[in-house]
């Protein structure tokens, strides 16, 4: 029950910023996929630039040096801020499972109902993994210094070839077989936990917030 | 009790607050037995700081015109006539040395001096 | 009782060193933190906060390391900026930070809104500078906390609207068991209202005693440059020398000092005054 208090303050914190960007991502990938263009990319971009924006602000008003002044310690914050994520990316992709159906309903000879769950899933994976990977450093460096642009953009680049190159590629091989997917599910599941633990490690030993 | 402090004067807050409860005392406008303000209010009241008023009232406490207790207050210790007297007498000579030191300062002589408080006292 | 102990804390930063900081913060009193901007002031609040973390030395609140989170409970905080998004608005504020305080006042916290004249619903990045103070002051007060630590409170404020918060933290003071850490460089503020002062200097404590120590120890001395040359610049903790005179800052019994015939100013020196004579050398600029 306690934790509930302070879950409300990370939400009042983030949702505010994070809603046009959420709502933007679903109807962007609503519109490529109608248009039959990959969706993944541009939609990554998106959710990157999300965090990466969540950061920035976060910075430019020393938003962590109010809230870590209240009676909040700093590895449950970095918790909550996890907790937060996987809630995010759990509307996300009820989003995105709510409208799927509806294309469904309009175009019944383009979408199966088994795509749609399979696609939604491996979508979600890769938010998952794209948060592992971005959260840790846009808590260890300032998001305006060069290093973070280098990291993002080089996360973003690798996005790019590995989900761009050939419509779907990515998420067709990993729909191709049982075992891709059960493959993929544990490493980005690892990968999340032992990004918490290090941005827990980061938080604790950093000396300025 | 009434205390008025000035801001531009040279001695010390808490000797400002110490000298008015002790005239009041000598002049009886604070009998014996009578309840102070808490160190806290009496700040309050003058807008000063705590430790002033602290201060002022343990100086007192020492030199025998307070007694506090614990959890009651602090009230006007009971005054034997004769020292007040004396009390107030000492005080005077203090001044009086000082205001001599002055006069030799300046190259009064003794004689011309005393005439000057003649003056005063009629 | 020490509500706050800053033992041997070094810390290196970006603008310059923390060297060897300790100082106390008594338990039912005032403090009043003074030093020049730059000095390091806000860097030791936020070291006190726990939001920089230093690698050497240590930090007690209420006894335990101030690492612990649960100490914030009994203190609320004055930062010289709104750390908030600027398109928040109060009520939104209040809806994420009143749950996290177990001694959360609503009465409390709608009585300094009123007083204070504070919108729920504006968005913040429309107040005043003045507005943000008083928004940090609502949700510092709203818990009624033991320990109050507020960095340059009065900057941006009006001077009544100054006097006012200086009655009201007068007023929190009837409670003993209530300690203020303050810190400022407008000393004026500190003069009616301290109890302690620490001086900081050059991320280095210079002076650390009771306002009524201060009073009678210190003394501001102006004379003649002949008495200044016949008494020695080394008698005094700072002096400052012109055609007409100098003026001195003098610590111990000042009758000690009758010099010649002449005699010499002795005044009560402001905090300012202080500062200003006690400060090194090297920040006297040459014209």
């Amino acid at each position: 029950m306690a934790a509930v208090k302070y879950f409300q303050l990370v939400i009042g914190l983030y949702w505010k910023t994070l809603m046009p960007l959420f709502l933007l991502n679903i109807l962007l990938f609503f519109v490529l996929h109608y248009l039959n263009t990959s969706p993944y990319v541009l939609s990554l971009l998106v959710n990157l630039l999300m965090f990466y924006s969540v950061a920035e602000k976060q910075e430019k008003f020393k938003a962590q040096r109010f809230v870590l002044s209240l009676p909040i310690s700093r590895s449950f914050y970095v918790l909550l801020y996890y907790v937060f994520i996987v809630l995010y990316i759990t509307l996300l992709g009820l989003a995105m499972w709510g409208g799927y159906e509806l294309l469904h309903i309009f175009s019944p000879d383009r979408f199966t109902i088994q795509e749609i769950g399979s696609h939604v899933f491996v979508y979600a994976l890769f938010i998952i993994m794209l948060a592992s990977i971005l959260i840790p450093l846009l808590f260890r460096f300032k998001p305006e210094t060069i290093e973070a642009r280098i990291v993002v953009s080089l996360t973003l680049f690798i996005f790019i070839i590995l989900s761009g190159s050939n419509r779907n590629f990515l998420v067709d091989y990993f729909l191709q077989d049982q075992g891709n997917l059960v493959g993929l599910s544990t490493v980005c599941i690892a990968s999340f936990v032992v990004s918490f633990i290090i941005s827990k490690q980061i938080m604790e030993k950093k000396v300025v917030l | 009790m009434h205390i008025l402090l000035s801001n531009t004067s040279k001695e010390p807050l808490f000797q400002q607050i110490k000298e008015q409860i002790k005239q009041q005392i000598y002049q009886e406008e604070l009998k014996e037995g009578e309840a102070l303000p808490s160190i806290r209010l009496l700040a309050k009241q003058l807008q000063v700081s705590v430790i002033t008023t602290k201060r002022a009232y343990e100086d007192l406490e020492k030199e025998g015109f307070l007694v506090s207790s614990v959890g009651k207050g602090t009230f006007v210790a009971g005054q034997q006539p004769h020292i007040l007297k004396e009390r107030q007498i000492q005080e005077l000579e203090n001044d009086l040395e000082q205001i001599v030191e002055k006069a030799q300062q300046i190259g009064l002589t003794k004689q011309a001096f005393i005439e000057r408080i003649d003056l005063f006292f009629d | 009782m020490d509500v706050i102990e800053v033992r041997n804390v070094s810390e290196k930063l970006d603008q310059f060193w923390i060297k060897d900081l300790n100082f106390s913060i008594p338990k039912g009193y005032v403090t009043g933190f003074i030093g020049q901007n730059g000095s390091g002031k806000t860097t030791t609040i936020q070291m006190i906060m726990d939001v920089i973390r230093p690698k050497q030395g240590e930090i007690k609140v209420f006894g335990s390391s101030n690492t612990n989170s649960e100490i914030k409970q009994r203190i609320g905080f004055v930062y010289d900026e709104l750390y908030m998004y600027d398109n928040f608005t109060i009520s939104h504020m209040y809806k994420f930070i009143a749950p996290l305080y177990e001694s959360w006042d609503d009465t409390l916290f709608e009585r300094y809104r009123s007083a204070f004249e504070l919108p729920m619903k504006q968005k913040l990045k429309t107040f005043s500078k003045g507005m943000k103070m008083k928004t940090s002051l609502l949700f510092a007060l709203a818990h009624d906390p033991e320990l109050l630590i507020m960095d340059e409170p009065t900057a941006g404020l009006d001077p009544v609207f100054r006097r006012e918060l200086m009655d009201l933290l007068q007023e929190l003071m009837l409670d003993s068991e209530r300690t203020i850490f303050f810190l400022t460089h407008i000393t004026n503020d500190l003069d009616r209202l301290a109890d302690y002062i620490v001086f900081i200097d050059n991320g280095q404590i210079k002076l650390q005693k009771s306002m009524t120590e201060i009073e009678e120890e210190f003394h501001l001395i102006k004379g003649t440059r002949e008495q200044l040359t016949a008494i020695g610049r080394d008698a005094f903790l700072g002096v400052r020398e012109t055609k007409q005179g100098f003026t001195g800052l003098f610590q111990g019994d000042s009758t000690t000092l009758a010099s010649n015939n002449h005699e010499m100013i002795v005044e009560k020196p402001s905090l300012e005054d202080m500062m200003y004579l006690m400060k090194g050398k090297k920040g006297s600029w040459q014209l």
